[in-house]
Parts: C-alpha cells; sequence; structure tokens
C-alpha cells in the first residue's frame, strides 16, 4: 500500500514537472513581523541562480522564476527565509526579526534548554564553528579570550596537554577546575573533541550550576554534542588540518662566554705517569672545566681548544681541536618543526524517528621536542529513536584512545630545556650532540667529569634524555549515556538516564641503562569508573499568563577507582630490560583503591510570566559517604529571576533589555578517607615491614562547604542586535572550606583537615560586541570581554578552646606548592592572610630605606631583607579578551587574542639561568664601556641600582658573577625573580575562503572551505620575555618551563 | 493511562527513598589501603629505621661537613655554610609521633592490651624503648637547634602551637627519661620489630646509659656538678664494654634502605664529597694507619690529597679524580652506620678523667685510640702511640682527647664531632675561603625551619627572646667556651 502511495506521488511530481516546467512571473509584499510594516529594500534572489530583485518602497516585489524555484528573502536584522515558489503566482512573506535573543536556546545546568530572555543568571554561550576556527585541538585553549570571567591557564603547546581555566578567579583556598558536561556526562576537557560541539555554555556561578551539586562548584561547561540532522547530501563532512610548529621564544643568551667558572684555559700536559696513552695526543692542549654545567668560562674568542668530544677516544672527532666560539642558536637547533595532522571525519543522517551522527577524528602531533610524539582518535556517536510517539531512547557514547610518547615535562629539573635554560654551556654545538653513543652502548655527553674521564657528571647528552629515557602515556576513556524518555502527554514526560565515564591510564617511563642514573622502570596503571543513575520526572503547562516548568531528579552517583605504581630499586637486573621483574632490589609498589558515593535529590521549578517576567528555583540534597554520618546530607540551592524591561519600552535603538538577578547556595563534600585515622604502611627494612603515623591529622567532625553567591546583572541590545552589552557584578562567600591546614610540625603533624574560614569573591564582567558593519556582502564580528575579580579572606581558623587562631595560610593552589625553595635558603610562599586578599607571594626581598631605593652594603651588593616581605599578589588585576571575524562574499578572516593585566610570578629559570652565566643579563660592558665580567679592579663589573646605607648613591662596582651565582642565587632575594605576569597574546588569526556552491556544483562536494590558520602566532606584550607568563608552569612558578610554540598550517573542509 | 502513571509516581517516591538510604556509607568510607590498627612492632622497627635517615636522623650531609671529615669538590653550599634553615619536621611527624604513639597506646590502659598493641613485646619494653629512642633524637636534635618543643610537643590538636622548652629543661627530661627507662625495661619479656639489637634488652640497657653520659659531657662547661653526677651514675649503670657493643645502624643492599654517600657515589655518580684537607693533614701528620681505610688513593696518580674546604668556585684541577674520595667501606651499599661506640665511651671517660671527674686519663685515651683501630681493623705500632701528638700529655690534654675522638668518629655520628668542637674548640677547624654564613664563620647552631615563624609565632618569637637570634651564629646554651 505505502509503495503504491509513493509511486503515486513520484507520478504526480513528474506531471508537475511537465506541466509546469518553465518560467513564470511571481509577485509579492514584504513585511515586518513587528507591526506588519512594509520593508524595503529586501533581496530576493532565486536560489542557484544569479537572478535577484529587491522590493520596493511599499515593500513589493516582482521577480521571474524558472519552474521549481525558490527564492531567497534577505534583510539586515531579520532571518532570511527561503521558500518554494511551487505553482505560486503571489507570495507575501513575514520577515521575523532575528533578534536572536528573543528565542534564542541557551543549554543550561542538566542540559536543560531554555531561551535566553528567561535566564536569571550569567550564561556565555559559544557555537561549535567559533571553537574550531583555528582548530586549536584543546578545548580550553580554543575558548581563550572568548569568555568574560574566564581565565585561560595554558601551558607550554609542546606538552601535548591541555590547559585549564578558572572561572571568576580562586573560589577556594586550593584552587579547583570547573567541570566538563557532555551531554550530561561530567568528564575532562581534554576528552572533549571540539568538532563534535554543536554548542557550550560557560555556567559560572553557583545560581547556573547548583543542580549539577558540588562538583559545579567552580563553574561548568555544558557541551550539547552535534546530532544528526537532515541534509540535502549524503551527510558526510569533512576537515583536514594540518600545521607546522616551531620554537618561538626562548630566552636571550649571551654569546660571548662559554663553559667553566673562570675565564682562563687550562693547558693540559701529558703525564704518562698518570695518564693513558690515548692522551698522548692532547698534549698541550688547551681545555675548559667540562665538569660545569655553567657558562662562566673563557671568552669564547676562537681560541682553538680540545672541545669535550676531543678527550673521548671513541669519538670520531677524537684530538682535533676547534675553536672556541659562541653557538648562538644551539638551544633553538636542538628544537624541531613539530607537525599536527588533526583530521574529522563525520556522518550524520536524520528521518522522523530516527537520527543519528558519527564522527570520527584522528590527531597526530609530532613534537618539537625531538622523539616526542601524541596520537590521539575520538570516536564519537550521537542516536535518538523515536520508537513511539511518547517513547524516545537515545545515546551518546564517546571513546578516546590516546597514546603519547615521550611527554615533555616543565619542571626545574627534568628534560632538556631545563638544563639549557638554566645550566648549560653557550659554547655547545648541538650538531656534536647528536652523536650521543659510545660503540660499547655507553653515552657521551657535554658535562663531563673531566677531561680524562669522559663519564657524564651531572647531565647526559639531550639526545640521550630523549631518544634513551624515554616514556609512554596510554589513555582509555570511555563515556556516554543511554536515555529513555516517555511523555505521558503534553505536561507530563519522565525520563530515566544511565551514566557511565570509564579510564584507563597506562603510564611507563625509563631511565636508561648506562646513563647517568641508575636504570629504572616505573609503571602506573589505573582504573577509574563512575556509575550514574538518574530518574526525573518533568512537568510543563500553561496556565493563563504563566508558563510553568518543573522537574524532580534522583540520582545515584558511585565512583571507583584503582591504581597500581611500580618502580624499580637498585637497578635493573639486566640492561635495557624495562620491566618491574628486573628490579634488582624488592620495586617499591603502591596499590591503592578507592570508592565513593553520592546520593542526591533535586529538582527545579520556573514560571514565566507573560514572555517579560522569569522565575527559577532550585534545590539539591546531597548525602555523601566521604563525610562522617551525622553531617552527611546537606540541602542547597538557588532562585534566580530575569525581567525583560524591554518589552515595556518602545524604542528604536533598544531591541532587548534584560535585568537578572539571582542568589545560590553550592555545598561540597571531600576525598573518601579523611576522616577516620589510619596508619601507613612503608617499605620494609630487610624483611621487617614498617608502619608509620601519617602526617595528616583526620578529622570526624567534618562539615560540607558552603559557598553562597548572589549575582546582578544586565543584558541590553541595540540596533537591532548589532550591539551587544553584557554585565555581571557577583559576589562569592565561601565558608567551612575543607583544607588540610598546615600546623606545626612540632604537633607531631603537618597538616590537620579542617573547616576553615571564609573567603570572598567579588567581580564584574563586562563582554561588548556586535556586528558593525553587517550587509549582503560584507560582516564584521566584534567582541571583546574584560572580568574584574576581587577577593578577601575574612576568616580562617580559630580554636578558641585551645587558642589557636590561625591569621595566614600558606596555600596549594591548583596542584603547586605552597612555597618554594632551596634546602637551608629563605623559601618563598602563596599566602593566605586574614582581612587581605588571597594570594600574597611573600618571600625575602631587598632592604629599601624610607624612600624606597634599595639599599647595598659595604661590598656593593644589595641587603637581603631581614625576615620575609610582600612581594605582590599572584591575581590578576583583570583578564579578557577580543575576538573579531570578517566575512566578505565568502572571505573570514578573524583573529582571538586574551590578555591579563597584573598578578606576579617568580620565575626559577631566570634565577639559574642569570646564576649559570647564560643569559645577557650576565655578560656585555658595564657602564664604563668594560666587560662586565672583568675584574672590577680591572674596570669590570656593574654598578647596582640602588643607593648606600648611609643614602649616598651606590658607587661601589660588585663582581658579576658573584652577584648571579651567590647574593641573587638560591632565594637569597627572591624579590628580584619575582615578575609581573601581564600579557597580551594572539592567540589565533585564521583567513579563510568558502567556496561558491556553484564552483563544485557538478561534483558532490559541498560547503568547500580553505583556511590558513596560525596559533599563538605573537606573544604581544610580556614584561619579562624570556618566558612567557600565559603559560606558566605552576599556577604562581616556572621553572624549566617548555618553551612556546608558535604553529601555522591550514584546514581545509567540505561536505558531501 | 492513570493507572500507569500512578505506578510511575509510586515507583519514583520509592526510589526517592532509596536514595536517602546511607546505610552502607560508613563502610564505604573505610579505608581499604591503610589499616586503622596499629601493629606496635611495625612502629617499633620503624621509628629505628629513621635514625640513619639524612632528613629525620643523625645522617644528614652536615655531620661530615661542619667537622670537615668531608669537603664538597663542585657544589659547595654546605661548607660555605649557605645553608641556615634545617627542617625539623620529618623527626617531629616521623620517629618522634611514632615514639609517642607506642608510648600513648601501651600507656593506655584502654589501648595496651589489644592485640596489635601488644604486637611489639611486654607493656614496659615498649614504653621504655619507645623513650630511648625519643631521648636519642631529642638530644640529637637540641645540640642542632636548641630550644625546642618538647613538653607540649606531639600532642595533635591539643597544642598546635607548641611552646619552646629551654635547653636546661630538655637536657633535664632526657636524664630521667633514659634513666627511668632503663628502670623499666624487663629482661626476659619481648621487645619485638627491634631491628637495632634483635631483642636484645641488656644492650638497651648498655645504650641508654651510654647514651646518658653523652649528655652529661655535653655540659660540662656549663652545668659541671649535674655533667659529673649523671655522667658518673650512667657509667655506673652499665654501660657498652667493647668494640662488640657498638650500637651500628646497618644499611642494606637495597635500594630504599642504603647508605647515603653509596647513593651519591654509585647511583646519582655525583659524587659530591671528598676527604677534607684537614683530615688527610691530619691522618698523614700521625703517619696514621687508619688513613687507607678512611680515604682512597687518588685516582689519577695515586697518593691521598684533600678536597680544599669551602671553595668559592670548583678548582679546574680539583675532581673526582685528583682528590681522595672516601674510603671504600664507608661508601658501601650496606654500611654499618655506628651511632654510639666504644672508642666514643673510652674519649668520654678520658674527658671525665682529664677534668677530674676520676679515672686515668691517659688508660682511657689508649683505649680509646686502640677501640678505634680495631673497629676498623688496623693496628697501630708503639711508635704511633709514642709520637709527641699522640702520647697523652696532661697539658694538652683535652686537644689531644678530643682530637683523637674526632679521628675515630669518622663517618659515624659526626654531629657529636660538631658538638665537640663547638664545646672545646677541638681540634682547630677554619672556615673556608669563602664562607656565606652571617659572620663568616663556622656555625654553632642551625636556624628552625622557616616555616616556624609562622605556624607557631607566639611560641618561635618566646623561644628567639630567650635564646638568641635564630641565626647560625647565635651560641647554644652548654655552648659557654
Amino acid at each position: 500500500m505505502k509503495q503504491k502511495l509513493l509511486s503515486l506521488i513520484f507520478v504526480l511530481n513528474c506531471l508537475v514537472w511537465t506541466v509546469y516546467g518553465q518560467e513564470h512571473q511571481v509577485s509579492g509584499k514584504v513585511t515586518s513581523s513587528e507591526g506588519s510594516m512594509p520593508l524595503s529594500g529586501v533581496s530576493i534572489s532565486v536560489v542557484g541562480t544569479s537572478l535577484a530583485t529587491q522590493t520596493d518602497g511599499a515593500g513589493e516585489y516582482s521577480i521571474a522564476v524558472p519552474a521549481n524555484s525558490t527564492l531567497n528573502f534577505s534583510y539586515v536584522g531579520y532571518a532570511s527565509q527561503r521558500i518554494a515558489v511551487g505553482t505560486r503566482t503571489n507570495l507575501n512573506v513575514v520577515l521575523v526579526s532575528d533578534s536572536e535573543a528573543l528565542d534564542e536556546v541557551v543549554v543550561t545546568a542538566l542540559g536543560v534548554e531554555r531561551t535566553r530572555k528567561s535566564i536569571g543568571y550569567s550564561v556565555q554561550q559559544v557555537k561549535g564553528e567559533e571553537l574550531t576556527q583555528a582548530r586549536q585541538s584543546d578545548l580550553n585553549t580554543a575558548l581563550a579570550g572568548k569568555i568574560a570571567g574566564v581565565q585561560i591557564r595554558s601551558q607550554s603547546g609542546a606538552k601535548f596537554g591541555s590547559s585549564s581555566i578558572r572561572i571568576r578567579g580562586i573560589n577556594n583556598l586550593t584552587g579547583g577546575n570547573p567541570i566538563y558536561v557532555v551531554d550530561g556526562v561530567i568528564t575532562g576537557p581534554e576528552y572533549v573533541n571540539n568538532d563534535d560541539i554543536e554548542s557550550l555554555s560557560v555556567l559560572k556561578g553557583p545560581a547556573a550550576t547548583a543542580l549539577y551539586g558540588q562538583r559545579g562548584a567552580e563553574g561548568a561547561v555544558v557541551i550539547k554534542t552535534k546530532s544528526g540532522k537532515a541534509t540535502d547530501g549524503l551527510g558526510i563532512e569533512f576537515n583536514q588540518a594540518t600545521s607546522f610548529e616551531n620554537v618561538f621564544l626562548l630566552p636571550q643568551y649571551q654569546n660571548e662566554y662559554g663553559g667553566g667558572y673562570n675565564q682562563e684555559f687550562s693547558t693540559f700536559t701529558y703525564n704518562p705517569a698518570i695518564h693513558d696513552d690515548y692522551l698522548k695526543a692532547l698534549d698541550g692542549a688547551k681545555y675548559y672545566n667540562f665538569s660545569a654545567d655553567e657558562s662562566w668560562g673563557p671568552r669564547m674568542d676562537g681560541t682553538m681548544i680540545a672541545p669535550w668530544y676531543a678527550w673521548d677516544p671513541t669519538h670520531p672527532k677524537f684530538g682535533q681541536l676547534a675553536p672556541f666560539s659562541p653557538q648562538p642558536d644551539n638551544v633553538k637547533n636542538f628544537f624541531e618543526t613539530g607537525l599536527t595532522a588533526s583530521t574529522n571525519i563525520a556522518v550524520s543522517k536524520s528521518t522522523d524517528q530516527f537520527n543519528s551522527r558519527i564522527s570520527y577524528t584522528n590527531l597526530h602531533r609530532d613534537g618539537i621536542i625531538p622523539n616526542s610524539k601524541q596520537g590521539k582518535h575520538w570516536l564519537g556517536t550521537n542516536a535518538s529513536l523515536e520508537l513511539s510517539d511518547k517513547l524516545t531512547v537515545s545515546t551518546n557514547l564517546n571513546f578516546i584512545f590516546e597514546d603519547r610518547f615521550n611527554t615533555p615535562i616543565d619542571g626545574y629539573s627534568s628534560g632538556p630545556q631545563s638544563s639549557f635554560n638554566q645550566w648549560f654551556a653557550r659554547n655547545i654545538s648541538m650538531e656534536d650532540l647528536k652523536d650521543y653513543q659510545r660503540p660499547d652502548g655507553t653515552y657521551r655527553s657535554w658535562n663531563m667529569v673531566s677531561p680524562t674521564n669522559t663519564d657524564p657528571k651531572y647531565w647526559d647528552n639531550p639526545y640521550t634524555q630523549v631518544y634513551k629515557s624515554t616514556s609512554s602515556d596510554i589513555n582509555k576513556r570511555l563515556y556516554g549515556n543511554v536515555t529513555a524518555t516517555y511523555k505521558f502527554n503534553d505536561h507530563w514526560k519522565a525520563s530515566a538516564i544511565a551514566r557511565g565515564n570509564f579510564l584507563g591510564i597506562e603510564r611507563t617511563s625509563r631511565i636508561a641503562s648506562n646513563t647517568l642514573n641508575q636504570d629504572e622502570f616505573y609503571q602506573y596503571l589505573n582504573n577509574q569508573q563512575e556509575l550514574n543513575f538518574v530518574g526525573s520526572v518533568d512537568y510543563n503547562t500553561k496556565v493563563e499568563d504563566f508558563d510553568i516548568a518543573a522537574a524532580v531528579f534522583i540520582e545515584n552517583r558511585r565512583n571507583k577507582r584503582t591504581f597500581n605504581e611500580g618502580r624499580t630499586a637498585g637497578g635493573l637486573a639486566v640492561p635495557d630490560l624495562y620491566t618491574l621483574s628486573a628490579s634488582k632490589n624488592r620495586p617499591t609498589l603502591t596499590s591503592f583503591f578507592s570508592d565513593y558515593k553520592v546520593n542526591s535529590l533535586f529538582g527545579y521549578v520556573t514560571l514565566g510570566f507573560r514572555d517579560f517576567l522569569f522565575l527559577e528555583a532550585n534545590a539539591r540534597n546531597d548525602w555523601s559517604s566521604s563525610l562522617p554520618s551525622n553531617n552527611n546530607s546537606y540541602l542547597y540551592g538557588g532562585l534566580s529571576g530575569s525581567f525583560l524591561f524591554s518589552q515595556f519600552i518602545e524604542s528604536e535603538w533598544l531591541s532587548y533589555g534584560k535585568l537578572r538577578a539571582s542568589i545560590a547556595r553550592v555545598g561540597t563534600d571531600t576525598d573518601p578517607y579523611r576522616i577516620y585515622q589510619t596508619y601507613s604502611i612503608g617499605n620494609p627494612y630487610g624483611s621487617s615491614p614498617l608502619l608509620t603515623v601519617p602526617n595528616q591529622l583526620p578529622n570526624a567532625e567534618l562539615k560540607p562547604t558552603l559557598s553562597t553567591s548572589v549575582e546582578v546583572g544586565t543584558e541590553l541590545r541595540f540596533f537591532h542586535d548589532r550591539l551587544l552589552f553584557d554585565y555581571n557584578y557577583y559576589t562569592r562567600s565561601a565558608k567551612d572550606q575543607i583544607i588540610p591546614l598546615t600546623v606545626s610540625s612540632t604537633s607531631g603533624y603537618s597538616t590537620a583537615l579542617i573547616n576553615a574560614g571564609q573567603i570572598d569573591n567579588w567581580g564584574h564582567e563586562f563582554s561588548l560586541g556586535g556586528t558593525p558593519v553587517k550587509n549582503d556582502n560584507f560582516t564584521w564580528n566584534l567582541n571583546a570581554n574584560i572580568g574584574i575579580n576581587k577577593n578577601k579572606v575574612v576568616e580562617l581558623y580559630e580554636d578558641p578552646a585551645n587558642d589557636i587562631v590561625v591569621n595566614n595560610l600558606r596555600v596549594v593552589v591548583d596542584g603547586t606548592g605552597s612555597a618554594f625553595g632551596f634546602v637551608g635558603a629563605p623559601l618563598i610562599s602563596l599566602n593566605a592572610r586574614t582581612g587581605e586578599a588571597f594570594g600574597m607571594l611573600s618571600g625575602s626581598g631587598y632592604t629599601r630605606n624610607e624612600k624606597g631605593e634599595k639599599v647595598v652594603g659595604a661590598d656593593g651588593f644589595y641587603i637581603p631583607s631581614s625576615g620575609d616581605i610582600d612581594l605582590g599578589s599572584i591575581l590578576p588585576d583583570f583578564t579578557g579578551g577580543l575576538t573579531s571575524l570578517f566575512n566578505y562574499k565568502g572571505i573570514t578572516a578573524g583573529f582571538s587574542l586574551d590578555f591579563q593585566k597584573g598578578g606576579k610570578y617568580m620565575s626559577i629559570s631566570s634565577m639559574f639561568g642569570n646564576g649559570s652565566g647564560l643569559y645577557t643579563e650576565t655578560a656585555g660592558l658595564n657602564d664604563k664601556g668594560n666587560p662586565k665580567r672583568d675584574p672590577v679592579e680591572d674596570g669590570g663589573g656593574v654598578l647596582l641600582e640602588g643607593v648606600k646605607e648611609d643614602g649616598s648613591p651606590n658607587d661601589i662596582y660588585v663582581d658579576v658573577q658573584q652577584l648571579y651565582q651567590d647574593k641573587l642565587n638560591t632565594g637569597n632575594i627572591w624579590e628580584h625573580w619575582v615578575y609581573d605576569a601581564s600579557y597580551v597574546k594572539m592567540r589565533e588569526i585564521s583567513i579563510g575562503y568558502t567556496f561558491p556552491d556553484r564552483v563544485f556544483g557538478n561534483t558532490p562536494f559541498k560547503k568547500v572551505s580553505f583556511t590558513l590558520i596560525a596559533q599563538n602566532p605573537f606573544l604581544i606584550y610580556a614584561k619579562n620575555r624570556n618566558f612567557d607568563p600565559s603559560i606558566l608552569e605552576g599556577s604562581w612558578f616556572e621553572g624549566g618551563q617548555l618553551p612556546n610554540i608558535r604553529s601555522f598550517g591550514f584546514n581545509l573542509r567540505f561536505s558531501l | 493511562m492513570k493507572k500507569k502513571f500512578l505506578n510511575t509516581i509510586i515507583g519514583f517516591v520509592m526510589i526517592s527513598l532509596s536514595v536517602s538510604c546511607t546505610k552502607d556509607f560508613d563502610e564505604i568510607n573505610i579505608d581499604p589501603n591503610n589499616p586503622a590498627d596499629p601493629n606496635t612492632e611495625l612502629l617499633i622497627s620503624n621509628v629505628i629505621r629513621h635514625i640513619a635517615n639524612q632528613g629525620s636522623g643523625i645522617a644528614g650531609w652536615a655531620k661530615d661537613i661542619y667537622p670537615q671529615y668531608m669537603a664538597e669538590i663542585q657544589y659547595t653550599n654546605e661548607s660555605r655554610f649557605q645553608n641556615k634553615f634545617y627542617d625539623f619536621s620529618a623527626y617531629y611527624n616521623g620517629p618522634l609521633l611514632d615514639a609517642q604513639t607506642i608510648i600513648n597506646l601501651n600507656s593506655d590502659p584502654a589501648t595496651s592490651d589489644l592485640p596489635y598493641v601488644q604486637k611489639g613485646g611486654s607493656t614496659d619494653n615498649q614504653i621504655a624503648v619507645a623513650r630511648i629512642l625519643k631521648a636519642f633524637f631529642y638530644l640529637h636534635m637540641t645540640d642542632r637547634w636548641g630550644m625546642l618543643p618538647y613538653s607540649e610537643a606531639l600532642k595533635g590538636k591539643e597544642f598546635l602551637t607548641p611552646k619552646f622548652d629551654t635547653q636546661k629543661e630538655i637536657y633535664t627530661s632526657l636524664f630521667s627519661e633514659l634513666k627511668e627507662s632503663v628502670d623499666q625495661l624487663k629482661e626476659g619479656e619481648a621487645i619485638n620489630g627491634d631491628i637495632l639489637f634483635e631483642g636484645d634488652i641488656s644492650m638497651w640497657k648498655k645504650w641508654a646509659n651510654t647514651l646518658r653520659m653523652v649528655a652529661a659531657i655535653h655540659l660540662a662547661d656549663v652545668e659541671p656538678a649535674l655533667a659529673k653526677a649523671e655522667f658518673t651514675s650512667a657509667y655506673a649503670d652499665g654501660v657498652i664494654t667493647s668494640n662488640a657493643d657498638n650500637v651500628i645502624f646497618n644499611y642494606l643492599n637495597d635500594a630504599n634502605n642504603q647508605n647515603p654517600l653509596y647513593n651519591n657515589y654509585f647511583v646519582g655518580k655525583r659524587t659530591d664529597y671528598a676527604v677534607s684537607v684537614k683530615m688527610i693533614e691530619t691522618l698523614t701528620g700521625l703517619d696514621d694507619p687508619r688513613l687507607p681505610v678512611y680515604a682512597e688513593e687518588v685516582v689519577q696518580g695515586g697518593g691521598y690529597k684533600g678536597m680544599t674546604y669551602g671553595l668559592a668556585n670548583a678548582d679546574d684541577n680539583l675532581n673526582q679524580e685528583t682528590v681522595s674520595l672516601i674510603g671504600n667501606k664507608f661508601t658501601a651499599e650496606n654500611y654499618g652506620l655506628p651511632i654510639t661506640t666504644y672508642a666514643q665511651l673510652q674519649f668520654m671517660l678520658a674527658e671525665a678523667a682529664f677534668r677530674g671527674w676520676g679515672g686515668d686519663a691517659a688508660d682511657f685515651y689508649k683505649k680509646g685510640i686502640e677501640a678505634s683501630m680495631a673497629q676498623h681493623e688496623v693496628t697501630a705500632d708503639a711508635s704511633y702511640y709514642a709520637q709527641s701528638n699522640v702520647a697523652y700529655n696532661p697539658a694538652k690534654g683535652l686537644e689531644l682527647i678530643i682530637t683523637q675522638k674526632w679521628i675515630a668518629n669518622y663517618q659515624a655520628n659526626g654531629y657529636e664531632s660538631w658538638v665537640d668542637w663547638r664545646r672545646t674548640g677541638f681540634p682547630e677547624l677554619n672556615p673556608g675561603p669563602a664562607p656565606l654564613s652571617i659572620d663568616k664563620k663556622i656555625p654553632v647552631r642551625q636556624a628552625y625551619p622557616n616555616t616556624e615563624p609562622g605556624l607557631n609565632g607566639k611560641s618561635y618569637e618566646e623561644a628567639i627572646a630567650a635564646q638568641g637570634p635564630d641565626e647560625v651564629n647565635t651560641k647554644l646554651w652548654w655552648d659557654i667556651k
């Protein structure tokens, strides 16, 4: 029967073709949906042809169209419409104002889609295409500069890692990251495929995130993935991006002096009594101190010397002299050109009852550090089945497989770059180092015990490090959900959702046999699972002027984790056999298991009145297994409202105006196993097992943390949405935070787990944007945003019963330690003090007189402050970004930049780089025109800016080597190495062209575009340009940070 | 339809009720990775294990650097006294808290009979051993930092900011702790987990008494009467009687329990340390048979050459192949680190005799040298003992005794040699050419960890007010020379 019907339609269609298959005239009138005004100047074109016309002053038009045509009606400020003409000769069209805001749908917590106007808190939404424009493979980097109040904290691209973001500053005493919610499943940003993002909303405050419960306390990035949709082609989208990466920011090195500790060469005298025969060839050869990993050595004046390799009888260039000359690009030459190739292919299809999308992305990267690479595969699928009018079952599943080899790490004593920037010799040529292995399997290095013992001293050859002491990381993540929704009727709906998130990590690393350090193999296996079941009932109705929606949810979540970690001890039984079984001694082993459960009951009610007043209330109660049983239930929630005042203002220029306000509270628990006293097993002594009392005092009276926030804001749109403005003010107060309070070790413990204090945050978020130019051929979008966040530690910890008042807390933020320093030397620390802003750096500084001038002692060196002084806050004054996008006849050009004003960081690399005489600061001429490194008595040395203790100007020259090696080193004056972290950074630039459909008219190719891309092309501004403050290694310092990389590439995109 | 709807609602309510059910929560939150019940046998082993740790025992590099047994070859921070703050947290968090826990568990009637508390041996023996060990660590610590949190320390929440007790108070308490412990020890009852004496109660007694003498002699100048009384009483109570009784901590051929010098020489391959000029010159000056044991011959060219102490910058001509490295015996992975020795005892007795506390100084002195020779498996000819710089001479008795004590204490508990140098000025030690200490002299104290002013400010300030500035040149209570 159905078949017959289809045939009939087909036949009828053919008839229509035959009968009306010729040109005819169409005319009509175009009016506005707002007040039925006629619209003049509306462009009307026949799709697929060059035929076009415009409406006249009365909004009327007339055009001759070929048979079976479709007309496109477009007008600035209104949504375009395409209408198939069919046999009609008269076609009146009502264009709807495209004031997006009115009906724009925003994804909010729990994936609930709501109209923008009805939301009572700040939400910023980004569309998928805005994130993929410059093909940043990392989600957070792609977000940089695009959201007000979001601070991007990226790391060097050389690490293949993902960056993190901080929403509205640091809200709690330990930092913390927002959650990433992909179709309801909470996962990490590194597991989100930008190509699959339909839209992304950043929910900033508790009012927005309360429904996510405690995990959303630091904000939520809610992602809706693309689903299958009807397409006119096969439904295939293809995207290929290739880019090339290079190091673009290295410290400025001096190129005058080479390795060693003093400027004199040594001369080798062969002595048969103590030297081996082979050394005879080097009798009389000049050399410098090869055991030195610093560059305080002789001037690189071309003197012929026996370089490090000349002393190695197995080296092809044994015994050959070479000029002692600078190698300005030696560090740069070590790094290679990296390659990133990312390919995405997505297929999608949709019918009335079924839609599905399958997407696969392959990312391949060769890093800039030799022998480092990353492979990553994302496979994602979305499917939805309407089994009946009432029952829909849908699923979203994502599988990510990542295989990384030799992921570079930064840190002050890790990897080649930490040597190049902190301990190195400026005369070393990378070319010479490439021949790094001796015939007998042992290794050569530039840093050797002595000329007569060429074994590595403190550093292996960087090539040995990257080619032999390798590491591997494999991450497997599977997450997704299955949802069944039953619609009872127009008002009632019930859903059951099962979500899973599984992570497997396998990590190994090795220290190669025969290298400087004892050979070692390390293996880490981690399995994590989260299972989450949610049941919900939704109700919505319209009663006269009221729109009511409500939902109740129950949720059960259980997280389990198991990891095993093993490290060989005492070396490997068989050289180069990298397995735990090869451990000479009992390997160091850890096995860990954790289990954790949270039950929740929550819901919301929203109320809309006549489309201009909206209210929402939500509440959530959690029961957490990690808290003591008498405190493990906690209730929180929020209230928010919005008022569309523009409904009451008749205005030409104001197209949309909204006020919003909200108040909310979020509760948070803690990690499992923190309330009961347990004891720790240590490595045994022989056959005697060891047990110790852990350093953290547990707390059986812990309470959940509660943070309360209030937020007011407005959203304004002018001139038919050509100008957009959004402002938000928020406050947030976090109380009873669960933190490990650092206590004096003399109590027997190093930390005590407590509920501490109150920390307040408040701030402003502005965004201004719009479309300054828009016409048929040309549009220009511009968006700028700025976030200002302030905070104050109101109270920390008081225990009147025991006479304890804690006024200062050294805090660990985002995993970066609370203090840094060297054995026996002063520390620099990050402090939270009662009554002050959080995040003050404190440490040794200069002694200054009452005028604020630095004071030097009788020896001409700065006098370190007696005790610690404040060195500035790590928190920025404001952060923000700017994005721009031009579109001219298919040509697009865009850029995105972000910036930070203020905030301090400490640079360990700068301290050691200068301490080792590597940077320009330590060489060159002094103000007398003499070499700084010459002895002071010969007119060398430098004059430090400052005054003597009696207030007279400093006139005592000091030795440069002593200055940087001793006086300013190892934290004697931390202040010298604290820098302003302000920066302006061009994050991405893209120029692309979308080919008109007609170019590929006869081929299956559609929507073909080609884009040139630059990522991180410029660091426009930074105070200390030796290191990029926008990619800090830690939350407040860098040490051995990997260099910044810049990449250029192209992207090809088409559909079939 | 309606019925279905009703069923759904009922179902929903049912699930809601089960959600709030938290019956299994307590069980879920029990840590499966760490025991809730402390087995005291394992705690005892752990406390002893700390004795030879670098950060929580007596094995820090300063023990060999301050008395100039060793000199740093390339990175000379410590021998230039750039290090000022030394951290004591690993002592309080480690062996001291564990020892205190053993005492607490055994002293509380509610816990002392629990099976896991009885694992460590008899109640009295566990308490006594833990007290001796605590006293040992505190003695070591107070001689480095001076005043310390003691009476209010190790009490967790009860005192998060413990006051600092004076050294006099600490010493007084240490004397009674050691004495009472010996009285509390029960031979014939067990002590388990004893990786130091393998459960030999008599050794614990001997060690405790000898330690009391070590503490007493420190006070010879500041509190002579008390020092003498404790010294003689402890000696009378029975002390170590031969090299066989030497208290030795044995490192193992195991990466997790290895000799730090082995690690520095052969694992990290840094070879940061060599025998100092002072040591080599002293030994060669005496033609001392211990020289070939203490030092290795220079790789290039043989012979013995000391490393210059405390250079500002590495000397291009001095490296691990051109100076004498530490003797093989001491760099072995499983070296037995002497903690308290028979030779040390003899030199203490000699000093006591020199001070007129009784006995024949010359005899004790000679026995001390002989014990040290025997300990290092060498013998000295009669000519050795006859030479003027060795033969006992009451006119410079203290110098001779302490110098030989210094030689004997090589690669052992060097902090004791630093105490002796501070008390007596022997042997004569001079800082290197480029010291970075506040007064450019050898430190006579170490500064408190620089976290203490922030974490325990009031108590810290009170200690500074009583003791003097928190600097390396502030003399300790007993240091009145």
